[in-house]
């Protein structure tokens, strides 16, 4: 996704009931992992920071994310998925996606700082987050149960406050 | 006395008060015969209850004690044009303008009269005096002036005076509020009248307001005297004349479609190649869905199909592989730019929907399943999938995509009603009542409001599901049929409201044009699918009445079947049973609960009021078992058919339907009347299968039992002869099936079925004979119709029953539609396993608005 040079029109929308589906069908063909309804369920009670982007009115890529209570008081921001379907890849959408995401993160005070699972050996992701200014941090053994290799690296990035 | 009569009419739902009501009424008239109001009152008993015939009558005899009583007169004309007595009509309403001439309403309903009995020019005189009449027509009034003069000119063009009402638009125009209508007007008469110049200037008038409107084009076009001829064929000359009028047209209009679309209609050779490349890159480009059903009528002809094919499929290469267009065709040959990588899914749903047009659905599955793994987010490409697995034999397969596309914009009601359709296709109708009734107001009592909606298409559509279930769907069939053809009833009732109203309002042209529709009423198709469908029906129930053979008619069932179909029926049956126990359950507890409710309701007012009268009544037949147990399915039958020969003469299925119920009922020359003219309105005549088939059968009857009457008998051998020659009927047969009997599958049947009827003694001589014609077709060499191969193979099993040639038929079909469900066919699709129709509790999806 590095090119950037090439621009596709990209329009955004907030997941709602009525097109959770969709996002679910982009998801089971983005990634290798069936992700379960509660998860969807939280990202939607979230508001603005799941995104969908859409090209001429149809679903291209997505970002959901869920806010996670700290024992402070305070969130933080998960990351869950984002994902862009492979023929629109390399038109800088995920990149405008994670953005319009955290955006909405500053938007709430409490927020703190938001963070992502990442497989060790996505090197292309890893890249790509920390070109946004995440911080890798700690390695979770095991995260990933049916994948190979099954180890998560976790990316972090403090948000003013 | 007749104070009570009056009073008994108020509560008109109840039966016991309605009968009540008539007797007192009765005794009214009884008692004194020469009182009009007891007519009166006799005659609105009537109307109420729709006989209008009755009502007519007893109107008439009120207004022979009273001649000029104007209340009477005014309602007796309702009834006369409600029933289209129009001589009566006119008559009446000369006399209530005689009577009082100094209403406005009495001069124009006596026009109005007047023109639709075919009298133009009386209707005009009679507007022209009242309009003498007026001094000053007061501003309030003016636009109901306005309408009055353009029916005025109407009614003119209609008696064939189109310059007169030119005339009259011309000296009226200030008057005239409708300024678009009486553009139009004007540039139709112009039109009729030849004053060519001046209509061509006024449709280029009117195409400034609206560029994209095709009744505007077509005058234009028809002004400018370039209309294609009786043949749909144009001159060169003619064609490069429209050529350079669309050319500055686009100029002009740049951003209208119509002016880019229609030159594909006339346009040939490179110059269409060149016009339809430019005009599918810009629909494809910018996704439009329906570019496909744009583009449709010209896939009828050949050349321009081919040509279509081959600029898509360029396209799909050069995506492909370069991710843009191939250069322009007739352009300069400069490479096009860099397209979005959605173009490419686009242009593959297209081929699809091409390839499936000419029934070649294996590439069309390939290109949806190519796209499918480029873009699954597109919902227009599962709704594609569903309508071509349909196609391939696989409807349960197209309930699954159907349902998956739904569930991606719950909101969407087009997608809701294109996956209820195909899940009724999938004989899973109470699932496809609960998808319904998402949409629907109150979701608990959703078949109601599927009626009270007059929702046709899904009647339609689920009667004929349940009527596929055989003699256990007879009940729900007909019940879904005949709401059909109950709301063609109301919709007909209806108008009787408008005949005031729109006199009232003044709204003469489109009143007019509302009393035309309602003579075409029963012609309509929604009308003509649920009449054949009920037809349909009513016929098997006379064939097989159900109840009496009912057990053994169950072991017959079984003794047919192989030992896992047996195990599967009485799984099946189990299941039924115990859906049916739930339901019941389920039924008894919600009335339980409403019940409850209802208590509670009424106890929080305090008792002061009565349970809520809104509670509907429950239906007394809601699976429609009583319409089933009918004692005489060919007389509720005849009756359908009846209306079907009357307005929807045109069909061929309305006359093959007639014949069949008189073929049952014995009468023969119905029957020869029926052939005859299913010969004259089907395709091929009586080369058609479906006409042969039942002429065949007519000439057995005949030999069989041989009308008593010796006049009859004359008459039908007459015509029997007519149609069929001297011979035979055996020789007839012979004949048709040496000159027919290869043309399609569908007159290998016919020919087939005539043998086995006039096989004689030999009947399994006859029978083997016509399994082998049938078997001589080759489903694989050309695209057939899958269903009609089903048809065929359900012939071949159980009418014929010959196990090994339907087995043999499978196979080949099985080879044919490789993704066929029903035949086993090897390349069926996987089922999304949480979609569990049948045993559906709740539609998924429910959304909180």
């Amino acid at each position: 996704m590095a090119s950037g040079k090439r621009e596709l029109p990209v329009s955004f929308d907030i997941v709602r009931e009525k097109n959770l589906e969709q996002l679910k069908l982009l998801n089971n063909v983005i990634f290798p992992i069936k992700f379960p309804d509660d998860m969807y369920r939280q990202c939607m009670a979230c508001g603005d920071l799941t995104q969908l982007a859409f090209h001429n009115d149809i679903l291209v890529g997505a970002i959901a994310v869920r806010c996670e209570k700290q024992p402070s008081g305070k969130a933080k921001a998960y990351i869950a998925t984002l994902g862009v379907l492979a023929p629109y890849r390399g038109f800088a959408i995920g990149s405008k996606l994670l953005e319009r995401s955290l955006g909405g993160c500053l938007q709430d005070p409490n927020i703190e700082e938001a963070y992502v699972h990442v497989q060790v050996d996505n090197e292309e992701a890893i890249r790509f987050y920390q070109r946004h200014g995440f911080t890798a941090g700690e390695t979770v053994k095991d995260y990933y149960k049916k994948l190979t290799p099954p180890d998560a690296l976790i990316l972090s990035k403090k948000l003013a406050a | 006395m007749k104070g009570l009569c009056l009073r008994s009419l108020a509560p008109d739902n109840d039966k016991e008060k309605k009968e009540e009501a008539y007797e007192l009424v009765r005794k009214g008239v009884k008692h004194d015969l020469k009182s009009h109001v007891c007519w009166h009152v006799y005659g609105l008993l009537y109307r109420q209850d729709r006989e209008y015939k009755e009502a007519i009558k007893c109107y008439l005899n009120a207004l022979r004690i009273d001649k000029e009583n104007i209340q009477i007169l005014r309602d007796l004309a309702l009834l006369q044009i409600q029933m289209r007595d129009l001589s009566g009509f006119v008559d009446t309403r000369h006399q209530l303008l005689t009577l009082k001439p100094s209403n406005r309403s009495h001069w124009i309903t006596f026009a109005v009269a007047h023109h639709i009995n075919g009298n133009h020019e009386l209707a005009v005189q009679v507007l022209n005096q009242f309009e003498s009449t007026l001094d000053e027509v007061p501003a309030s009034e003016a636009y109901e002036h306005s309408e009055m003069l353009l029916f005025a000119a109407t009614v003119l063009g209609a008696g064939g005076k189109p310059e007169e009402a030119l005339a009259y638009l011309d000296k009226r125009k200030d008057k005239i509020k409708d300024r678009q209508g009486l553009q139009e007007l004007t540039a139709s008469l112009l039109l009729r009248v030849g004053r060519r110049a001046e209509a061509e200037a006024a449709y280029r008038a009117l195409l400034e307001v609206n560029p994209n409107n095709y009744k505007m084009h077509d005058g234009l076009q028809e002004a400018l005297g370039l209309r294609p001829d009786a043949n749909g064929e144009l001159t060169d000359e003619a064609r490069a004349q429209l050529a350079s009028v669309y050319g500055e047209l686009q100029k002009q209009y740049p951003r209208s479609s119509a002016c880019r679309r229609i030159p594909l209609d006339f346009l040939i050779g490179d110059n269409f190649v060149a016009a339809a490349d430019a005009y599918l890159r810009g629909g494809l480009t910018r996704g439009v869905p329906s570019l496909f059903v744009d583009v449709r009528p010209l896939l009828a002809g050949p050349v321009k199909r081919v040509a279509l094919q081959r600029l898509v499929e360029g396209y799909r290469d050069s995506l492909k592989s370069k991710g843009a267009y191939p250069p322009l065709s007739g352009g300069d040959g400069s490479a096009s730019a860099p397209e979005s990588p959605q173009t490419l899914v686009w242009v593959l749903l297209f081929l699809a929907r091409l390839y499936d047009g000419q029934g070649r659905l294996e590439e069309a599955l390939a290109a949806i399943d190519e796209a499918l793994a480029h873009t699954p987010t597109l919902i227009e490409l599962h709704v594609a999938k569903a309508k071509v697995l349909k196609h391939a034999g696989d409807l349960e397969g197209a309930a699954h995509c159907a349902e998956t596309s739904r569930r991606m914009d719950l909101q969407d009601r087009y997608l809701n009603s294109v996956a209820v359709k195909a899940l009724l296709q999938a004989g899973h109708c109470a699932a496809a009542e609960r998808t319904a009734s998402l949409f629907t107001r109150d979701g608990e009592q959703g078949a109601y409001t599927l009626y009270d909606m007059q929702h046709m298409w899904y009647e339609v559509a689920a009667g004929r599901a349940h009527a596929a279930k055989g003699p256990s769907g007879a009940g729900p069939a007909l019940k879904k049929f005949t709401a059909v053809v109950q709301h063609f009833n109301d919709i007909s009732e209806d108008q009787f409201d408008f005949h005031s109203y729109c006199i009232r309002k003044g709204t003469l042209r489109s009143y007019v044009g509302m009393l035309g529709m309602m003579e075409k009423l029963y012609g309509h198709e929604f009308y003509s699918k649920a009449a054949a469908g009920a037809v349909r029906v009513y016929l098997s129930l006379h064939d097989s009445p159900p109840g009496a053979a009912n057990g053994s008619d169950e072991e017959a069932l079984l003794a047919g079947m192989s030992p896992e179909e047996r195990k599967k029926y009485k799984l099946q049956k189990k299941k039924e049973e115990k859906e049916k126990a739930r339901k019941a359950a389920e039924d008894k507890e919600r009335e339980e609960r409403e019940k409850r409710e209802r208590e509670k309701a009424a106890a929080a007012k305090g008792g002061k009021k009565a349970p809520a009268a809104s509670k509907r009544e429950p239906d007394p037949d809601p699976e429609g078992a009583k319409l089933a147990a009918t004692p005489d399915p060919l007389g509720e039958a005849s009756k359908l058919v009846e209306t079907l020969v009357r307005h929807a003469g045109s069909r061929p299925a309305s006359h093959c339907l007639a014949a069949e119920v008189a073929l049952r009922r014995g009468r023969l020359v119905v029957a020869l009347g029926a052939v005859r003219r299913a010969a004259q309105v089907a395709p091929g005549g009586l080369a058609n299968p479906d006409v042969h088939a039942l002429l065949v059968r007519l000439a057995l009857a005949v030999e069989t039992s041989p009308p008593e009457n010796p006049v009859v008998r004359s008459v039908v051998a007459a015509g029997l002869q007519a149609l069929m020659g001297q011979g035979s009927a055996r020789d007839y047969a012979a004949a048709w099936r040496k000159r027919h009997g290869a043309t399609s599958l569908a007159h290998r049947v016919a020919a087939g079925r005539a043998e086995v009827l006039l096989g004689g003694a030999d009947e399994a001589k006859a029978r083997a004979e016509a399994v082998a014609l049938v078997l001589e077709e080759d489903p694989s060499a050309s695209p057939h119709d899958h269903a009609e191969c089903a048809e065929v193979h359900r012939l071949l099993r159980d009418t014929w029953g010959d196990a090994a040639a339907a087995e043999r038929w499978r196979a080949a079909c099985a080879a044919a539609f490789p993704h066929s469900r029903y035949f086993g066919g090897a390349q069926a699709i996987a089922l999304e396993a949480a979609y569990d129709f049948e045993n559906m509790r709740e539609a998924f999806g429910k959304l909180s608005f």
